[in-house]
């Protein structure tokens, strides 16, 4: 990481009317790293994606995008080191599989004799075969062979930085989930930095060395995905990566970094903290499901909460089953039970049945208000 | 009852050639009763000998048939063909430009497209007359040119091949627009985007996407005016006076002054063989382009 940034924003803007699609958003993505913007629908990812491009207008309403160290502000796509795949692919559909691919080639004039060879190798290297594929018309293919001539038109070119728009949104789970690995791979390779859209939060946790979470136009978190996931700054986020228990009440107690919380009448809990709490103050955590256990008796491990709840539901998910249990005070908390071998399931948890919920003291995520 | 009625429309779901025979037997009754019968009757009238009254005789000849390799004929032809050729070449220059910015036009689109149709609110030959007043040589563009000095002495712009062509162009330029306006609406802007990536310029862009993927429009349109054009006689008859005889007039003449019926279905057949042959350039045109 001591090279410059192959990416760098500085508040970046986006505004359309009275809309604020992207709000001053900065960024550094580093050489050959795997990055990804993630965030539901309208959050402004794709239009940062955009951005990037010089789409629309090449000119950002605020802020400066720099690529490969230099200002492209106002630069037109072409004039930018980056290649694109599109979510719908964008393929010319008057072109064969080879015409699209030697396109990009044959507007930087590259010699013939060296574009069939070039368009030979870039097929090769997206897993389809040339003898087979390079004479067909773009409708003659699969969804998941279009997207290999997507991916192999942008590569041809061997742009510095590759930007994917939803790519794989349009494919069935297996295939994207082949697809995803492949991309990874490649990313890998080439040593082509990926900055890859996408709404799809498993998506961007499987592939990416670090994702940037959006929401509003705005970027609220950026990290790796372990990071993320382990440490989400808002409520927002560890609901929309993963899935997450959340508990709320006001400190009472705050002693050797450890907060005592109560929560409801008789449900109270503690949590470690970096900065001293002051009593009274509202604090909200959130507990990942497999950080949960669930005991019968009373007897929770030393340095564990233990709230005492009713077991609602049991969801089975294969490897592991998801125990809902409702506390006291009507809070719901999902509780992750892995199966330890054959037949042994958490089908020995029964609806109705009273349980304790346990979690360590330190596994626990303080979020943001 | 309903039945029968189920199980017949069962049967006709089981025969794809029975079900498509069904749904084209109100075009196909059409079609036969309006087109082929009397192109039959057409035919056999170019091969009997002519009535001076109009009509014919009972009998056989190919002298009418002959007659059509006369020079005077196929010059007049040839003009014919030549003039609706430069009518939709110019019509196709006016009207690309046009489409283009129809499509464009995200917020204007629907009030340029009822522009577009508005001539058709008055009737051709009103059109037709409304042209005369313009070009005449007291009309509105001489007036124009000699108020402004640009000429002291009005130009003769009735009565020319000149006059034909704008005319058959005014009249025939919504078509073109219509089928290419339509061809460009389906363009994917992402497309054009996905072009511009890949280092094409605004020039090049339109040359190797935006023109290819219109084609089928442009086929469209130039067929849509090139073949009412050849066939055309009321602008000729009108703007081109005696001295811009097209096909068409000619046809219309053996009909009414010159009674020579036979000689005129020998014209028109020639007409038809020409129009067909500009269908068959189109379809090979079609194949070549996209068939998505």
């Amino acid at each position: 990481m001591t090279d410059a940034p192959v990416l760098t924003l500085d508040r970046v803007s986006r505004r359309y009317g009275g809309v604020t699609a992207v709000d001053q958003v900065s960024l550094q993505v580093a050489r050959g790293e795997f990055f990804s913007l993630l965030g539901p629908s309208g959050c402004g990812k794709t239009t940062l994606l955009r951005l990037i491009a010089g789409f629309d207008n090449p000119e950002p309403d605020g802020g400066e995008i720099r690529l490969l160290g230099e200002v492209v502000n106002g630069r037109r796509p072409y004039q930018r080191p980056i290649g694109m795949v599109f979510q719908n692919y964008a393929l010319f559909p008057h072109l064969t599989v080879a015409g699209n691919v030697a396109f990009g080639l044959e507007e930087r004039r590259v010699p013939r004799s060296e574009i069939a060879s070039r368009v030979t190798h870039v097929l090769e290297l997206v897993r389809l075969d040339p003898a087979l594929y390079a004479n067909r018309r773009p409708t003659e293919l699969s969804g998941g062979q279009r997207q290999r001539v997507a991916l192999a038109r942008a590569l041809v070119l061997q742009p510095p930085v590759l930007l994917l728009d939803e790519p794989l949104g349009a494919l069935d789970l297996q295939l994207r989930k082949e697809m995803q690995l492949e991309l990874r791979q490649l990313n890998r390779t080439l040593g082509i930095t990926f900055i890859l859209v996408t709404h799809d939060q498993e998506e961007a946790l499987v592939m990416s060395d670090r994702v940037a979470v959006m929401s509003g136009g705005k970027v609220i978190q950026v990290g790796t995905p372990a990071g993320i996931y382990d440490h989400p700054r808002t409520a927002f986020i560890a609901g929309f990566i993963g899935q997450a228990n959340r508990f709320h009440g006001r400190v009472t107690a705050f002693a050797d970094r450890v907060a005592t919380v109560e929560q409801a009448a008789n449900i109270s809990w503690r949590v470690e903290t970096s900065s001293a709490m002051a009593i009274g103050t509202s604090l909200e955590i959130a507990v990942r499901p497999e950080w949960h256990d669930l005991v019968r008796d009373g007897a929770a491990p030393p340095d564990c909460n233990a709230i005492p709840g009713t077991v609602r539901e049991v969801i089975f998910l294969g490897d592991s089953s998801h125990v809902v249990v409702a506390l006291t005070d009507g809070a719901i908390v999902r509780v992750a039970v892995r199966s330890a071998g054959l037949d042994s399931h958490a089908d020995s948890w029964r609806v109705g049945e009273h349980v304790v919920v346990t979690w360590p003291v330190g596994s626990a995520q303080v979020l943001e208000q | 009852m309903t039945s029968r009625r189920h199980r017949l429309l069962a049967l006709l779901h089981r025969l794809p050639l029975a079900r498509s025979a069904a749904l084209l037997s109100p075009a196909g009754t059409w079609l036969v009763v309006f087109f082929a019968v009397p192109l039959a009757i057409m035919a056999t009238y170019a091969l009997r000998p002519r009535h001076l009254l109009g009509g014919v005789y009972p009998g056989w000849t190919t002298t009418h048939v002959a007659r059509l390799l006369e020079p005077l004929y196929l010059v007049v032809l040839a003009r014919s063909v030549v003039l609706s050729l430069i009518a939709t070449i110019i019509a196709l220059a006016v009207s690309y430009p046009m489409a283009l910015t129809i499509v464009r036009a995200t917020r204007w689109r629907p009030l340029l497209l009822f522009l577009v149709v508005l001539p058709f609110w008055t009737s051709f030959l009103v059109r037709t007359y409304a042209t005369i007043f313009l070009l005449r040589d007291t009309g509105l563009v001489n007036q124009l040119l000699l108020r402004v000095g640009l000429i002291h002495q009005p130009l003769h712009l009735l009565y020319t091949p000149g006059a034909v062509i704008f005319g058959l162009v005014t009249g025939f330029v919504p078509f073109m627009v219509l089928p290419i306006y339509a061809s460009l609406e389906k363009l994917d802007p992402s497309l054009l985007e996905a072009a511009e990536v890949l280092g094409a310029s605004r020039w090049r862009r339109f040359r190797r996407v935006t023109w290819p993927l219109s084609l089928p429009g442009v086929a469209a349109g130039s067929l849509l005016v090139f073949v009412p054009a050849l066939g055309s006689f009321l602008t000729s008859d009108l703007l081109g006076g005696a001295k811009v005889q097209l096909i068409g007039n000619l046809i219309e003449n053996q009909f009414t002054s010159a009674r020579n019926w036979p000689f005129g279905s020998a014209l028109s057949f020639l007409l038809l063989v020409v129009v067909l042959a500009g269908m068959l350039l189109r379809l090979r045109f079609a194949s070549r382009s996209v068939s998505a």
